[in-house]
């Protein structure tokens, strides 16, 4: 075993070929607000998540499917549908998708940065109790 | 609209730029390498790119990053890292019979960042059994 590790240490130590790293920094957090219909909460009313992502090449950014992370107690969370909208831009180019509960992807060109805004929408057809909601989607760079 | 935030992304970025070169949340995002056993390991660098001491979770993943890995491990599974700072880590895993190579994903996440975005980055990693070609 001690000489699995060092054969395993010793082929670390091997030169690797220089390739690209990634920082995903959450610029800012969003925050969901009501909108003028009762059954809609969205961070288009209230502050859309803004994301940075730097340092790459051709990165492949995806966005999972969106979830409720939280709600008041007497919510029917099983009713309420959760999407996620997006926007991004870099140097030369640009993406955006539309509202979807599904996963999105897109791969961004070779760029400094990639600027990710980001709209959560929750839809409850019968109506929101007073409380805190909260979603989260996760964004990947690979 | 876009151009402005755009340009305040990239003023931002040149800003940081010293402190980001040390600070990658995840490098390499790929490697490959052969291994004369059935093991094979990575050396990689997590780094802590915000303004404030986090935790991060360094998870073993299959390719699609959706599922844990099995027969795979990190040294750290969990780091706390300064500010623009980072740290080396070495994820292990078996390449099991019959097979001749494998490949697997390593994600990076903050642990317990409370907001409405879990932010991740992932890389792939494939080893490859001396003498099995390619």
């Amino acid at each position: 075993m001690q000489l699995r590790t060092a054969v395993v240490m010793l082929l670390l130590g091997l030169p690797a070929p220089a390739l690209a790293a990634c920082n995903v920094l959450v610029s800012t957090s969003g925050v969901l607000a009501r909108t003028g219909d009762s059954t809609v909460l969205s961070s288009e009313s209230g502050v859309p998540s803004v994301i940075v992502i730097s340092g790459f090449l051709n990165p492949a950014i995806s966005l999972s499917n969106p979830r409720l992370e939280s709600w008041p107690s007497g919510f029917d969370w099983t009713s309420a549908t959760v999407e996620a909208s997006y926007s991004a831009v870099w140097t030369l180019g640009s993406s955006n998708g539309g509202y979807s509960s599904g996963t999105q992807s897109f791969t961004a060109g070779i760029g400094l940065a990639v600027t990710l805004t980001l709209n959560n929408r929750v839809t409850a057809p019968g109506g929101f109790r007073q409380g805190a909601y909260t979603t989260k989607t996760t964004i990947s760079c690979s | 609209m876009q151009l402005k935030a755009h340009m305040c992304a990239l003023l931002f970025v040149a800003a940081t730029g010293a402190a980001a070169a040390n600070a990658q949340s995840l490098s390499p995002m790929h490697n490959s390498g052969v291994t004369p056993s059935d093991i094979k390991g990575f050396r990689l660098s997590v780094g802590n790119p915000y303004p404030r001491q986090m935790t991060f979770l360094v998870l073993p993943m299959e390719p699609g990053f959706r599922v844990a890995a099995a027969a795979a491990a990190v040294d750290f599974p969990q780091l706390t890292l300064a500010p623009n700072t980072s740290r080396q880590v070495i994820v292990t895993f078996r390449i099991l019979p019959p097979r001749k190579e494998r490949t697997i994903g390593v994600c990076v996440e903050p642990k317990d960042l409370r907001g409405t975005v879990l932010p991740r980055v992932c890389g792939t990693y494939t080893g490859k059994l001396l003498g099995a070609g390619g």
